[in-house]
């Protein structure tokens, strides 16, 4: 019987070939797909692309001129008002990308938004609640160790505001030399240490507190911490894009689609406002 | 209103009708070749027509008109045996009957039981098959599999190619409470569901009730498989077994003490990581499974069983990496099972006891070492529990099922354990040791309320603790129309509750699913299930034919949230939504059960929804194994006094999915570049393609001697390999890509020798 078993493990192998059949699925139509971002009071960033298909085999690993062509919407007319100005944003100089003064607004007003990609016909609208901004009220930082460790530990303390609120926290590293602090974004020196969203739900007697350990070997000896209070959708439009972000979360977590606020496409329209406290890491 | 309830009550106990003086006989209906009791023998009065059937323990009760009468016993696939009863004995009789032989050119014997069964039974969506068919029936590697043959009857959906997972009219595959011996188990499947954990050299009696349930049964939403192991023979000893392609099993049995003990004792192994050594490829993996049982007689009226299953699946893999490291992943699954149980039969010879003391353990650990690190994750429940339950026959055509169950569960999901620089990126967490209680009580009449009519009513009332109370009323009924002797219609209505959630992904499939209790955010499932049918029978050419309709409504069914993390989440329970399913259906089944040629054609078309507030929009959507179309058809074919032939096609709609259909770039966090946000179908939007294959397996039997026979199995499974989608992958088509559904098994022959030898 010993001398059947190579014999019989090459028929469990030959068995085991993967045939295959087609599939067909059809494509989701193209559709424009927005992103916003306020860097201060007034100036406001939106970008718009078209979302494609995932049989396309594009790599997006390097962004390809011809990609960056075919799906960034350089000739679009965007639109921001409010219910008493209407400003057109102008486009950056890079396509996709279209920033300007955004009207003047109070916090709980709303902002309406309206993209036109001429070279497609595409046309999307959404509309966003102008977010109050809130600052950071205490960050602290201390080295520790945790286990064989050694770990700088941010604290941040937040005065959560009446009512149901939602946050989008970044830390980046100001590497040694990166000393225009004014000009966080577009950088490929302000490294993003970490990110996450979080509700007031964790709050105590309206206080929140979040803890954070960075590595100790940081480029530089500064940290900036960037928070922003946002609305309850786009929370949950960055919860969705967390949980699917990484290979292992693509591979074992459920399928989400991240909402949207965009009618007749993808991505998420949001008025808020970003505050930046500055923290040195001095020993 | 008052009055006319309780005339309602009465009438369903059955005690409006005055009884004469009458006579009862009880007893046992066994095999004379080696005393297994015969579940489901028809015992008849000639001369009344007055019949009952043994019960899950060969035992049965009659009460006869008159005295002297001629009892008629048959059982299929053994001979008819007629006794005149001519005294009123009140001692337990003890019925043998002896094998029919089924060599070709016998006479064929219709056997009258099976027609009455399929038409006068108030029973509807339940079936019975006994192990030597499914030794019979085509199989993956000529591994005989009870669970795969379940997946050849209407109403059960298969999963995944090859598994044994049973989808039993749209529910999921946590909703079947699997019984063996009265004990439940956890996890039915070796090598993740390839095999079944069933040993059929092992089982005595297979039954699958998928509607209509008697009250006995719940716990489950779905369906109901009820298996009962060999007891061992009280007269002789067997040996039982076989060589496969991938395992080898032995069953030996017999008796301790002649005609008062035997004993059962069943194994098997695989043995492809040996087989591989020898071709010098590592791959430890195998599994084994032990069946034991001791059945002792202490006296005419009492008898007790002890058994017990055993198995594991074991993956032990051990390397050491070019820089002479110790690389080590394994994982130990495994279910273990105890029944003792005690019955007793009353002085009357009218009622019947049994008692049952069970527990059961689910256990698995996964473990990964690399140099100084390692991670140990382990998930474990079990169980332990009493069941009391009394059947009693105070008169003919009427039956009372009345008892009770308790049982207790240890949860503990999940518990990471972590040692070395591993440790701080994955904590040891120890998820605290969950317990939860059930309880039920329960009764039941069966009542031939005249000719025609004949009613099973019953109520449960069950309960679960696990820091929140939860419990409910589970009313069951079961009305048969006789139309002639050979029509009958029939209408069924169950409620059931399900006190346990086993949670798993739907996204990949991992050894690691998890059962959880209810709690105070996991609500109990509750289902809603009436069905109607018409039996019919054609004596002539022994063939019996039904077809029923279900509706069934089921609620509080769980899902994990859309983009839940699954991996290492020890706070799975907020990752979990509510909500409800619908399944209908149309069931026929045609089946020709003696004669040279004999098998079955099932057909079953039904749809299948699910509705969560958080999933889809809200919108309801397709279960993911909700196939439009089964249709299975079984042959087995004797082709001369030693040669069978079986054959079995099946053909299912595909499964549904969530694909991937769309994409767009956004910024990242830190705005330095773009990150791809998946756009995906609606949920399970994607049908696959449907597949269908033949399976054949020709049994060449050798010479019938005096002590036992052999035979050959020369088996195989996708004969015209056709692919059935397992996986869904991208291709690459030139400068773009294309979705490809990759089978798993093309054709796949196999051969397998099987005996069986028995002393004298």
């Amino acid at each position: 019987m010993m001398r059947l078993y190579p014999f019989l493990f090459v028929i469990i192998l030959a068995s085991c070939e993967l045939f295959e059949l087609p599939l067909k699925v059809d494509p989701a139509d193209e559709a424009l797909v927005i992103s916003s971002v306020m860097i201060d009071n007034e100036t406001m960033i939106v970008t718009a692309t078209r979302s494609f298909s995932p049989l396309s085999g594009r790599s997006v690993n390097a962004l390809e001129e011809d990609l960056i062509a075919s799906l960034f919407v350089s000739d679009g007319r965007i639109l921001v008002s409010n219910s008493l100005t209407t400003d057109t944003l102008p486009t950056l100089g890079i396509p996709g990308f279209y920033g300007g003064e955004s009207p003047e607004s109070a916090a709980g007003s709303l902002v309406y938004l309206s993209v036109y990609d001429s070279t497609t016909g595409l046309s999307v609208q959404a509309i966003a609640t102008r977010m109050l901004p809130i600052s950071i009220d205490t960050a602290t930082y201390e080295n520790t160790r945790l286990g064989v460790f050694d770990l700088k530990r941010l604290r941040i303390f937040i005065d959560d505001p009446v009512g149901q609120n939602y946050f989008a926290l970044h830390v980046y590293n100001v590497p040694v030399g990166g000393d225009d602090l004014d000009s966080l974004f577009f950088r490929d020196s302000n490294l993003l240490l970490h990110s996450e969203v979080f509700t007031d739900r964790v709050a105590e007697e309206r206080r929140i507190r979040r803890q954070i350990d960075l590595d100790p070997g940081l480029a530089g000896d500064t940290v900036i911490v960037v928070l922003s209070n946002i609305e309850e959708g786009y929370y949950r439009f960055l919860d969705a894009r967390r949980r699917t972000g990484g290979l292992i979360a693509s591979l074992a977590n459920e399928p989400i689609n991240a909402p949207t606020n965009i009618i007749g496409g993808y991505g998420y329209f949001s008025a808020h406002q970003l505050r930046a406290t500055v923290v040195i890491l001095d020993d | 209103m008052n009055r006319f309830l309780a005339f309602l009550i009465l009438m369903s106990f059955g005690v409006t009708k005055v009884t004469l003086a009458q006579v009862t006989i009880s007893g046992y209906v066994y095999d004379s070749f080696d005393k297994e009791a015969l579940l489901g023998a028809t015992i008849l009065d000639e001369g009344s027509g007055r019949g009952t059937v043994t019960n899950n323990y060969g035992f049965f009760s009659l009460t006869l008109p008159r005295i002297p009468a001629d009892v008629r016993i048959s059982y299929i696939g053994f001979e008819t045996k007629h006794i005149r009863i001519l005294s009123d004995s009140t001692s337990i009789l003890e019925i043998l009957l002896v094998e029919q032989s089924t060599q070709l050119g016998d006479v064929t014997v219709t056997d009258d039981r099976i027609h009455q069964e399929a038409i006068q039974s108030v029973r509807m969506g339940s079936i019975s098959i006994k192990p030597a068919d499914v030794n019979r029936i085509p199989s993956f590697a000529g591994e005989a599999d009870l669970l795969k043959v379940m997946q050849l009857m209407p109403g059960v959906t298969q999963g995944n190619e090859a598994t044994g997972g049973m989808f039993v009219r749209g529910g999921t595959d946590d909703q079947n409470l699997v019984l063996l011996d009265d004990a439940v188990i956890y996890n039915v499947g070796h090598l993740f569901g390839f095999f079944s954990v069933f040993n059929t050299d092992a089982i005595n009696d297979i039954q699958l009730v998928k509607g209509a349930f008697p009250a006995r049964y719940g716990g489950r939403l779905s369906s109901v498989l009820d298996i009962r192991m060999n007891e061992g023979s009280l007269e002789r000893w067997n040996v039982r077994g076989g060589v496969g392609l991938l395992t080898s099993r032995i069953m030996i049995d017999g008796p301790l003490i002649k005609d008062r003990m035997s004993f059962m004792l069943a194994g098997r192994r695989t043995y492809i990581d040996q087989v591989l050594k020898s071709v010098n490829v590592d791959l430890p993996y195998y599994f084994y499974d032990v069946n034991a049982k001791l059945n002792y007689r202490i006296s005419e009226s009492d008898r007790v069983y002890l058994s017990s299953y055993f198995g594991d699946d074991i993956l032990n893999f051990q390397d050491r990496s070019e820089n002479e490291e110790d690389l080590g992943f394994g994982f130990t699954l495994g279910n273990w099972i105890t029944t003792a149980r005690w019955n007793h039969v009353y002085a009357s010879g009218k009622t019947f006891s049994n008692v049952t003391l069970h527990q059961t353990r689910f256990n698995y650990d996964i473990r990964g070492d690399f140099v100084d690190n390692s991670i140990l994750i382990t998930s474990k429940i079990q169980d332990i529990g009493i069941k009391l339950d009394w059947e009693t026959f105070p008169r003919h055509g009427l039956r009372y099922q009345y008892g009770g169950s308790v049982v207790t569960h240890g949860f503990r999901p999940n518990v990471v354990n972590t040692s070395g620089n591993i440790s701080e990126l994955i904590g040891t967490s120890d998820s605290p040791n969950i317990r939860s209680t059930e309880a039920e009580l329960h009764g039941s009449v069966d009542w031939d309320v005249n000719d025609r009519w004949r009613m099973e009513n019953g109520i449960r009332y069950s309960s679960a603790w696990s820091g929140k109370t939860y419990s409910g009323f589970e009313p069951r009924s079961s009305i048969r129309y006789l139309i002639s002797a050979d029509h009958s219609i029939k209408f069924g209505y169950s409620r059931m509750r399900q006190y346990m959630h086993r949670v798993s992904s739907s996204a990949i499939a991992l050894p690691t699913d998890l059962w959880y209790p209810v709690t105070e955010n996991v609500k109990p499932q509750s289902a809603h299930q009436v069905s109607i049918g018409y039996f019919g029978s054609k004596k002539v050419l022994d063939i019996t034919y039904s077809v029923e309709l279900f509706t069934k409504r089921m609620e509080n069914l769980i899902e994990y949230k859309e983009g839940a993390r699954l991996i290492l989440n020890d706070r799975f329970e907020s990752e979990l939504l509510r909500g409800n399913g619908l399944s209908r259906g149309f069931e026929l089944f045609i089946q020709k059960h003696s004669g040279w040629a004999n098998g079955w054609i099932g057909y079953t078309l039904s749809k299948t929804d699910r509705q969560f507030e958080g999933l889809n929009g809200g919108e309801s959507y397709p279960d993911r194994f909700d196939r439009r179309h089964n249709i299975s058809a079984v042959a087995m074919v004797d082709l001369s006094k030693n040669m069978l032939w079986s054959v079995s096609w099946v053909y299912m709609s595909g499964a549904h999915m969530t694909a991937q259909t769309g994409q767009y770039l956004m910024p990242n966090a830190s705005l330095t570049g773009v990150e791809l946000v998946p756009i995906y179908s609606k949920r399970n939007a994607i049908e696959l393609a449907s597949s269908h294959r033949l399976d054949i397996n020709l049994i060449i039997k050798g010479r019938l001697r005096e002590y036992g026979q052999g035979e050959w199995h020369l088996s195989a499974y996708n004969f015209y390999n056709r692919a059935a989608p397992y996986r869904v992958s991208f291709r690459s088509n030139g400068s773009s890509l294309e979705y490809m559904q990759q089978g798993l098994f093309g054709v796949f022959p196999s051969i397998a020798y099987n005996f069986r030898f028995h002393s004298k």
